[in-house]
């Protein structure tokens, strides 16, 4: 995706872009910005992980793209900048954006912003993907935040997600931008798909009823995504404020989390349960299965062959429905997840869950 | 559109929508629509999880076809007409599991009973519910007698009766071939359905850049500030075409252009650029504004029909350096026919926003390409800076691009660099393509998503069908009754007939070249 790429002294950085351009102009190339995208990033094994984040959404959204990378083990003081060209083809012609790359030691890292700001394009909003705990006291993150017209952060950075939830809220709070949660995105399309799924009265009436429901997620981590159990736990927080539950507790068992929520029917157990499949991304939700005071089960199962597939059945006591098929919105690698990220507000659901996750107790560390 | 919901696992302006459980029965199923249109739609929807999970599609034909022929051969259509390619093969596994064909006869009353049984078993198999999206993809004429059969049935429901489950209609254009015609097919229908059961398709409605025109108009308060007559000079809508008829001669000889493209696609585009802002979002809201311009158009003069309305049929000629045929030598048309390919009409607005801004619709076959735009052409400001003796500078013209190259261009007039100051326009421009990097949904996914759901929006109220006929009737009746004697009047591969260029001259414009 990256056409073409050139090493070039940070006071040429737009000196060498419009050089690029200028190159391309008889060509069949589109130059597209939609809105200034920066990424933070430390050097290390994650880093890829958050390029092809970068490369997703200016696949779908051309855009500026600054990608910071600071690499705190260098001891030199060193800032290496690049320029490249990211392009995608759309039929008769590629639709490309500006990338720069700012890659600097720690003891460069005070430059970084006298780098960025120059290059940031009016009139445009700004996003900041910042790929680090947001917890930690970053004199950069402060510097550049000023300048985010949106927060987006990855609750995967954290080993305390009730802190990460505080952290949140208190930049929330302080800052009054919008903020948004990789993790929270990548389970819109299920709670898109309850939405739908429990949107007649009388399905409502029945959800309401939950004794217990069980969340499978894949725990099978990678290097750079080991807090597997973020999105299942994302997801029942997301059911219980809508539904006004209260929680009680909190067990931690070897491979399990178990909370407790008490409704207006009675407590309601909600089991997180881990599983291994290696083949899936990190974190997926597999299934939900919710059993209900009036022997009722409604079973929510991914399809493992197609992975926005997800098979639905109700079954009572007596009688079942006939399986059927929903299709995810594939929230968790698309243009959803972009839109989700760079486009919408701060939901309002999202700061309930945050507000829930911050007292809910420690979890373990990755 | 987006309204608050109350529902609690609903995030509101987020969700989507709900989808409810149905079966969509598409009569006329072996037709090209379908193929091209329709079926990539409907297995587009599928794949972005945009279909109920409860989901059957019936094709219905005369021709003889077992449903795996059927599927087999939509599977072909899906694969050569889809805006995503190449076809996701699990996903069509699936999907054609719920593809079904059941051949009969439109007239046939055994054919409607064993769809009826075939139906309930569906629902009995699928859980769809007995909820129905009937497709009539068929010819005009055929619209009356099917709704009749389906009534007959009991596979329309009465409304004020049923409340478990529905059933709904989409009607394909033309609504009737003129004003008498389409109220008499409207009471024919309303014997058997309900208005808000009728879904008047016009696919233009379901574009992301006619809907944007809303956006565009509403959201952006630097526009909407100059969107009158005080700064308007005059409005120009195209829709071009180079293609030529095609195979549709037959139908084409009883249409015409005014019929095909004016009355429907031009009249809602001019409805959209003219309307007032709406109170909301509902659908009656922006149908009831719609139909307030609509009403508002000056009804065409005798004077008028002379020399405000050109038309033109193409004659021989090139498009794209290839030789094209004059119309009267394509397939199922007359060697002496008088039918319009081209149509170029001046209309007024009567109401305080428009007064005296006139807005000239063009549209042609066989023109020099494929293009449909509104194109805003402002008035010149006050000559006592920048003017040069002889020469005026070019008017600011914002223009919204529907298709192809979906976007929105504004002129301005800008200084050369230089001591001698000369004035040169220059172009801002928005490129869809460019600046989302996806392909949008076609139009026809959007709409018949919305039907299932039961949002009308984007359909074509009766009032508005009735009052485009309205202003159209005259026009079509003077030109049935007077004819054209120096038809084929422009060639292929032109820009219309010469009376077009004329008829802009007397007002002292010219049109755009588009």
């Amino acid at each position: 995706m990256v056409t073409l790429s050139y090493s070039v002294a940070p006071e040429n950085i737009q000196k060498e872009l419009n050089k690029i351009w200028e190159s391309l102009e008889t060509t069949n190339v589109a130059r597209a910005c939609l809105f200034n995208l920066i990424f933070y990033t430390r050097k290390n094994n994650r880093t890829p992980y958050i390029q092809r984040i970068a490369q997703k959404v200016v696949e779908k959204f051309p855009s500026r793209v600054i990608f910071v990378t600071v690499d705190r083990e260098a001891r030199e003081d060193s800032l290496k900048t690049e320029v490249a060209i990211l392009s995608s083809s759309k039929g008769e012609f590629d639709v490309s954006c500006d990338y720069i790359s700012i890659e600097t030691s720690g003891a460069s890292q005070k430059k970084i912003p006298f780098v960025v700001l120059p290059h940031i394009l009016p009139d445009l909003p700004v996003y900041l993907l910042w790929g680090e705990n947001p917890c930690s006291e970053d004199p950069l993150f402060s510097q550049l935040e000023q300048f985010a017209s949106r927060l987006i952060f990855d609750s995967e950075t954290t080993e305390n997600l009730p802190h990460f939830a505080f952290c949140l809220l208190a930049q929330h709070e302080k800052y009054g931008g919008d903020i948004a949660d990789l993790n929270w995105a990548r389970i819109e399309s299920w709670r898109e798909m309850f939405s739908m799924a429990f949107y007649s009265s009388d399905k409502l009436q029945q959800i309401a009823k939950s004794k217990k429901i069980s969340i499978s997620y894949n725990s099978q981590g990678t290097l750079f995504f080991c807090h597997t159990h973020i999105q299942a736990i994302y997801f029942q927080a997301w059911l219980a404020c809508q539904l006004n539950w209260s929680f009680q507790s909190l067990k931690k068992e070897k491979n399990e989390l178990l909370f407790t929520y008490r409704t207006a029917s009675g407590d309601v157990e909600v089991n997180l349960s881990s599983a291994q499949a290696a083949k899936l991304p990190p974190g997926l939700i597999l299934s939900i299965d919710i059993f209900t005071a009036d022997d009722e089960h409604f079973s929510f199962m991914r399809n493992p062959e197609i992975l926005h597939q997800v098979t639905y059945q109700h079954s009572m006591h007596d009688k079942c429905d006939l399986r059927s098929q929903y299709i995810l919105n594939k929230a968790e690698s698309g243009h959803s997840l972009v839109k989700e990220i760079c486009h919408r507000g701060t939901s309002e659901h999202f700061l309930k869950v945050l507000n829930f996750v911050k007292n809910m107790g420690e979890l373990d560390k990755c | 559109m987006t309204e608050t919901s109350a529902h609690p696992l609903e995030e509101p302006g987020v969700s989507s929508r709900f989808i409810e459980p149905c079966i969509l029965v598409i009569f006329g199923a072996t037709g090209d629509l379908t193929a091209r249109k329709l079926l990539p739609a409907i297995y587009n929807l599928a794949r972005e999880g945009q279909l109920p999970p409860q989901f059957a599609c019936v094709g219905f034909a005369r021709r003889d076809k077992t449903h795996e022929q059927f599927r087999q051969e939509m599977k072909e259509a899906v694969a050569s007409f889809s805006r995503v390619k190449p076809i996701d093969e699990a996903l069509w596994k699936n999907f054609q599991e719920n593809l079904y064909y059941h051949k009969s006869e439109f007239h046939e009353d055994e054919g409607y009973a064993k769809l009826q049984t075939f139906l309930q078993e569906l629902d009995a198999k699928l859980g769809t519910k007995g909820n129905r999206v009937f497709y009539l993809s068929t010819q005009p004429s055929f619209f009356p007698l099917i709704c009749e059969k389906l009534h007959k049935t009991g596979l329309i429901y009465d409304v004020d009766k049923t409340k478990d489950k529905w059933s709904r209609i989409i009607i394909e254009k033309p609504f009737g071939h003129d004003l008498d015609s389409a109220k008499a097919l409207q009471k024919e229908l309303l014997r058997f359905l309900k208005e808000e059961q009728i879904y008047r398709i016009d696919h233009y409605l379901g574009k992301e850049s006619v809907q944007n025109i809303l956006v565009f108009r509403f959201a952006n308060s630097l526009f909407e500030s100059v969107w009158n007559n005080r700064y308007i000079d005059h409005v120009q809508i195209t829709v071009a075409e180079d293609i030529g008829i095609g195979s549709r001669g037959a139908f084409w000889e009883e249409a015409g252009m005014l019929r095909d493209i004016v009355q429907n696609h031009m009249m809602q585009l001019l409805s959209l650029v003219a309307m007032e802002p709406p109170v909301s979002l509902a659908a009656d809201a922006i149908h009831d504004e719609k139909v307030k311009v609509l009403e508002a158009i000056r009804p065409l003069q005798q004077v008028d029909l002379e020399s405000a309305c050109v038309r033109g049929q193409y004659g021989q000629g090139y498009v794209s350096g290839q030789p094209a045929v004059a119309y009267r030598e394509e397939k199922n048309v007359s060697p002496t026919s008088n039918v319009e390919t081209y149509a170029a009409l001046r209309l007024f607005i009567d109401n305080w926003r428009w007064a005296g801004v006139p807005f000239y619709l063009r549209g042609g076959k066989r023109l020099p390409k494929r293009a449909t735009e509104i194109a805003i052409v402002f008035k010149d400001p006050p000559g006592v800076l920048f003017q040069q003796p002889n020469k005026r500078n070019e008017p600011n013209v914002l223009t919204l691009r529907i298709q192809p190259d979906e976007g929105t261009g504004l002129r301005i007039n800008c200084k050369v660099p230089g001591p001698s100051s000369p004035i040169q326009p220059v172009k801002m421009d928005f490129r869809y393509g460019s600046y989302f990097g996806m392909s949008p949904p076609e139009a026809y996914e959007r709409l018949i998503q919305d039907c299932i759901i039961g949002d009308n929006t984007l359909f074509a109220r009766e009032d508005e069908v009735f009052s485009s006929w309205r202003i159209l009737t005259p026009l079509i009746q003077y030109w049935e009754a007077n004819k054209q004697s120096d038809f084929p009047n422009y060639a292929s591969g032109t820009w219309g007939p010469k009376a077009a260029d004329a008829m802009m001259s007397r007002d002292k414009r010219k049109w755009r070249l588009v």
